[in-house]
C-alpha cells in the first residue's frame, strides 16, 4: 500500500507541481483546493501525511490546522505547513495551530521530497526507482 | 542790699566783720549804758544841788518872810546868781504867793511867769525845783528855782563823743585781733575750701584734708575725707556704671545702627520687592492683555474681578462692565448657570477643571476650551478661580480633519500592509510555479533534455530565482520602512546558523577558486535573536563578498567582545571607492562599477542588513579600499531578548 498524501492549496499550478513530484516518487495523492474540502477528505480517509498552504482563501491554514487535529483519526497524522519565505511568524503560528513541520515556498524539485519524508516515519518513505 | 554784699563776702571778711560787729556793738552797749548812768547820775545830782541850794536860799529867806522883808529876800535871792546854771529864782510866802523872785536875764522880766504848781523836776528844757521853806516845823513859804539843763545836754553830747572816740580808739586792736584770731576758723575752711574746689575742678576725690585736730574743724575734715571717700567710691561706682552704660550704650548704638542698616536693607529690600512685585503685576497685566485668549477671575460669590483685553473683544463687553457683575447679570440664564456649575465644580474640587463648551455665535457654532483653575491665598485657602477660555474652532475643524486624515491614512496603512501580504504571495506563486517546473524539468522527471535545452531552462531558472529574490528584498525593505517588520528573539545556537550559511556559500566559493576561511571563537554559544534574520544578513554579507572577490579568499572572522559578538567580513575583492561609502547602505544603490552585470543583485541586501541589525540592537560598519577588498565588521548583542 503507498504512502497517501493530502495536498491542500488553491494554486492549480502549484498542485500540480507538488503532485507531480509527489506521484513520480510513487506517492499516492489526494487533492483538495480549500480547506473545507481538505477536511472532509481526511476525514473520510485519513492520509498518512498532509502538505497544507498557509495561505489560503476563505479558512486560512492556521484554522485547518486546528480543524484536522480535532479529528481522532487524524491526531498521528503529520501536517507539514508550506509557508511563503519572509511571512515572519507563519512557521511558529503553523507549529502553534498543530503543523509538525514546515516547507518553505519556492518548492525546490531538488530538495523538496527529501523535506517532506523528513517528516515521514521509515516504513512510510517510498522506494525510489 | 547789705545782707545780699554780706553774702558774696570771702569768710575770711565775713569773720572780721562778724568780730568787729560783735566788739563794736558790745562797746558801744557798754559805754551806752555807763553813759546814760552817767546822765542819771548827773541829773540826780543837779536836782541834789539845787534842792540844796534852794533849801539854803530858803533858810536865809525864812526871817525876810517871817518879818515881811521883802527887799531883804530879794537881796537874798539875788545871791542867787552865783550859782551859775540857776535861770530864775522865787520865793513864795505861806500862801503861795510870790514874795521876792529873781530873774537872771532881763528878757525873763517880761516873758516868764513862775509855775502856779509845785511839782519838782525836768519839763525837758529845765528843771524845776520847790522847797518849802520851814520856820518852827511849820511852812513859812516855798523856795522854787529853775535850772538850766544845758549842762546835762553838754554832758550827753560829751558822753556821745567820749563813746565815738572810744570805739574808734578800741576798733583798731579789734580789727588786728580779729584778723588774726579769724584765721583760726577760715584758714582750715579756705583750706577746705580750696581742696573742694581742686577736688571739683580736678573731680580727684582720691585727695583727702590733712588733719590731726581733734575739734569741730577735724570733725569737719574727717566728715569731709568721709564724704570725699564716699563721692569717690561713688564715683567710681557711677564712673563703673558709667563705663558700662557706655558701653551699653556703644553696643546699642552698634546694634541700633546694626537694625537700621538691615532695616534699610529690609526696606530696600521691599521696596525692590514692591517695585519688582508692582512690574510683575503689570507685566502679568500686559501678559494676560496681549493673550490671545480670554483670561478672566471670579471671587467666591461669581463675580468678575479681572477680565482682559480679549474677553472684552470676543465678549463685546466693556471691563468696567463687566467687573463685579455675576454671570447672571451678564449672560444669557443658560449660559450663566453653565459658567456658575463650572467654577462650583474647581472650587469643590479644588483642582483645575477642562471644559469644552460649544455656543452659538454669528458665524456659526464655536467652540470654546476653558481651563478653570483654583486660586488659593498662601494659606492655601481658595478666594477665587481663574479662567482661560481658548476658542478652538479651528483646532477642532483641523482635528476633525486631522482625525479623517488620520482614519484615512490608518486605512491606507491596512490596505498597505494587505497590499503587501497579497503582493508577496502573489508574486511569488506564480514565479513559486515558474523555478519549480523549471527545475522539474531540469531534473529530467519530464523527459530527456539536450544540452541546449538545459542550458536555456538554467537561464530561466535563475532569472526567476534573482526575480524572487529581488521581490522579496523589495517586500522586505518595503515592510521595514513601513515599520511593518516583527523579528523574533529566541535562542539558538550561533555555530549552528554561521555554518548553515558557509554551507549555502560554499559551492559559489569553490566554483570560483575562492578561499573561504571561518575562525569561529569557541566562547560563542547560543545566542538570543531573530534566527531567520541573522542567517539573512550573514547569507548576503558572505555572498556579496564572494560575489565581489575574483581571486584570494574570504575570511569570517567570529569573535565575543562586551557581550556582543563581532563578526569581521574580510574579502581580497574589488573594494569600494571612500566617496561611495556612505551610499552603500542606502537602498537601490549598489554601486556602479560596471561589473553590475557581473554582480547581479538586487542593490538591496546591503540596506536591509543594516536596517535589519539595527532592529536586532546590533550595527554594520565597513572599511575598504578599492583594488584591495573590503572589510564588513557586524556586531550583534548575545543577548536580545528585550528586542
Amino acid at each position: 500500500m503507498s504512502t497517501k498524501v493530502l495536498i491542500i492549496e488553491d494554486n492549480e499550478q502549484n498542485m500540480y507541481m507538488v503532485t507531480y513530484l509527489l506521484e513520480s516518487n510513487n506517492y499516492e495523492v489526494v487533492q483538495a483546493f480549500n480547506g473545507v474540502t481538505g477536511i472532509k477528505k481526511a476525514n473520510e480517509a485519513p492520509p498518512d501525511i498532509i502538505l497544507l498552504d498557509i495561505q489560503l482563501p476563505e479558512m486560512n491554514g492556521y484554522e485547518i490546522a486546528r480543524e484536522l487535529k480535532k479529528k481522532i483519526k487524524l491526531k498521528n497524522t503529520p501536517i507539514i505547513a508550506v509557508t511563503s519565505y519572509a511571512m515572519v511568524g507563519d512557521k511558529e503560528k503553523a507549529l502553534e495551530a498543530g503543523a509538525v513541520g514546515y516547507i518553505e515556498k519556492p518548492i525546490d524539485p531538488d530538495t523538496f521530497i527529501a523535506q517532506m519524508e523528513a517528516y515521514l516515519p521509515e516504513k512510510m518513505i517510498t522506494k525510489k526507482e | 542790699m547789705l545782707i545780699k554784699k554780706y553774702r558774696n563776702m570771702s569768710i575770711k571778711n565775713k569773720l572780721v566783720m562778724i568780730i568787729i560787729s560783735g566788739s563794736a556793738f558790745a562797746i558801744i552797749l557798754g559805754l551806752t549804758i555807763y553813759s546814760i548812768y552817767d546822765v542819771i547820775n548827773y541829773k540826780k545830782e543837779m536836782l541834789n544841788n539845787a534842792s540844796l541850794n534852794a533849801t539854803l536860799v530858803g533858810k536865809y529867806c525864812t526871817a525876810a518872810l517871817i518879818f515881811g522883808y521883802k527887799d531883804e529876800a530879794a537881796q537874798i535871792i539875788k545871791e542867787i546868781s552865783e550859782i551859775p546854771d540857776v535861770l530864775n529864782a522865787c520865793v513864795y510866802d505861806k500862801d503861795d504867793k510870790i514874795f521876792a523872785y529873781y530873774n537872771r536875764n532881763k528878757a525873763d522880766e517880761t516873758t516868764f511867769s513862775f509855775p502856779a504848781g509845785k511839782n519838782t523836776g525836768y519839763d525837758g528844757k529845765y528843771l524845776h525845783v520847790f522847797k518849802e521853806i520851814l520856820h518852827q516845823n511849820e511852812k513859812a513859804g516855798v523856795m522854787y528855782l529853775r535850772v538850766s539843763t544845758a549842762s546835762l545836754s553838754e554832758k550827753i553830747i560829751g558822753n556821745i563823743i567820749i563813746i565815738f572816740i572810744l570805739l574808734i580808739a578800741l576798733s583798731w586792736p579789734v580789727i588786728f585781733v580779729a584778723s588774726k584770731l579769724q584765721r583760726l576758723i577760715s584758714e582750715p575752711i579756705l583750706e577746705l575750701a580750696e581742696i573742694t574746689t581742686r577736688v571739683s575742678q580736678n573731680q580727684d576725690f582720691s585727695i583727702r584734708v590733712a588733719t590731726d585736730r581733734k575739734d569741730s574743724i577735724g570733725v569737719l575734715y574727717n566728715r569731709f575725707n568721709e564724704m570725699f571717700e564716699q563721692i569717690d567710691k561713688q564715683q567710681k561706682e557711677v564712673d563703673r556704671a558709667n563705663s558700662d552704660l557706655r558701653s551699653l550704650n556703644e553696643k546699642l548704638e552698634e546694634r541700633v545702627s546694626q537694625r537700621t542698616s538691615e532695616l534699610e536693607k529690609t526696606n530696600e529690600e521691599l521696596m525692590r520687592a514692591e517695585k519688582a512685585h508692582k512690574e510683575s503685576e503689570q507685566r502679568l497685566k500686559d501678559i494676560l492683555n496681549h493673550a490671545p485668549i480670554l483670561v478672566y477671575i471670579n471671587d467666591l460669590d461669581g463675580r468678575y474681578i479681572f477680565v482682559n483685553n480679549e474677553f472684552e473683544r470676543l465678549m463685546e463687553l466693556k471691563y468696567e462692565d463687566v467687573i463685579n457683575k455675576t454671570d447672571k447679570e451678564l449672560f444669557p440664564p443658560k449660559r450663566a448657570e453653565r459658567n456658575i456649575a463650572q467654577n462650583k465644580k474647581v472650587i469643590i474640587s479644588g483642582q483645575a477643571q477642562i471644559f469644552e463648551n460649544a455656543s452659538e455665535k454669528k458665524d456659526g457654532i464655536h467652540y470654546f476650551y476653558d481651563i478653570l483653575f483654583p486660586i488659593a491665598d498662601s494659606s492655601g485657602k481658595i478666594y477665587a478661580t481663574s479662567g482661560w477660555t481658548i476658542d478652538i474652532t479651528d483646532r477642532k475643524k483641523a482635528e476633525d480633519a486631522l482625525k479623517v486624515a488620520k482614519e484615512q491614512a490608518e486605512s491606507a496603512d491596512r490596505l498597505k500592509s494587505a497590499f503587501l501580504a497579497t503582493m508577496s504571495h502573489e508574486l511569488r506563486t506564480p514565479l513559486n510555479s515558474i523555478i519549480g517546473f523549471t527545475g522539474i524539468l531540469l531534473k529530467g522527471l519530464a523527459g530527456h533534455l539536450n544540452a541546449e535545452q538545459i542550458k536555456q531552462l538554467t537561464m530561466a531558472k535563475g532569472s526567476g530565482q534573482h526575480l524572487l529574490a529581488l521581490i522579496n528584498d523589495v517586500l522586505d525593505i518595503s515592510k521595514i520602512e513601513a515599520g511593518e517588520l516583527v523579528v523574533s528573539s529566541k535562542p539558538f545556537e550561533f555555530a549552528k546558523s554561521i555554518n548553515k550559511v558557509i554551507s549555502i556559500v560554499q559551492p559559489m566559493a569553490d566554483k570560483k577558486g575562492i578561499d573561504l576561511r571561518l575562525y569561529l571563537s569557541p566562547l560563542i554559544s547560543t545566542i538570543t535573536s531573530d534566527q531567520r534574520r541573522i542567517e539573512q544578513i550573514y547569507l548576503n554579507l558572505i555572498n556579496n563578498a564572494i560575489k565581489f572577490t575574483e581571486k584570494g579568499c574570504v575570511e569570517i572572522n567570529c569573535h565575543i567582545q562586551d557581550d556582543k559578538i563581532v563578526t569581521r567580513i574580510k574579502d581580497t575583492g574589488i573594494g569600494i571607492a571612500e566617496e561611495d561609502l556612505d551610499k552603500l547602505f542606502k537602498p537601490f544603490s549598489q554601486v556602479d562599477t560596471g561589473l553590475t552585470r557581473n554582480h547581479e543583485g538586487t542593490g538591496l541586501g546591503l540596506s536591509i542588513s543594516k536596517r535589519l541589525l539595527e532592529i536586532l540592537g546590533g550595527s554594520i560598519a565597513v572599511e575598504s579600499k578599492i583594488g584591495e577588498g573590503s572589510i564588513f565588521t557586524v556586531t550583534l548583542p548575545i543577548n536580545g531578548e528585550n528586542l
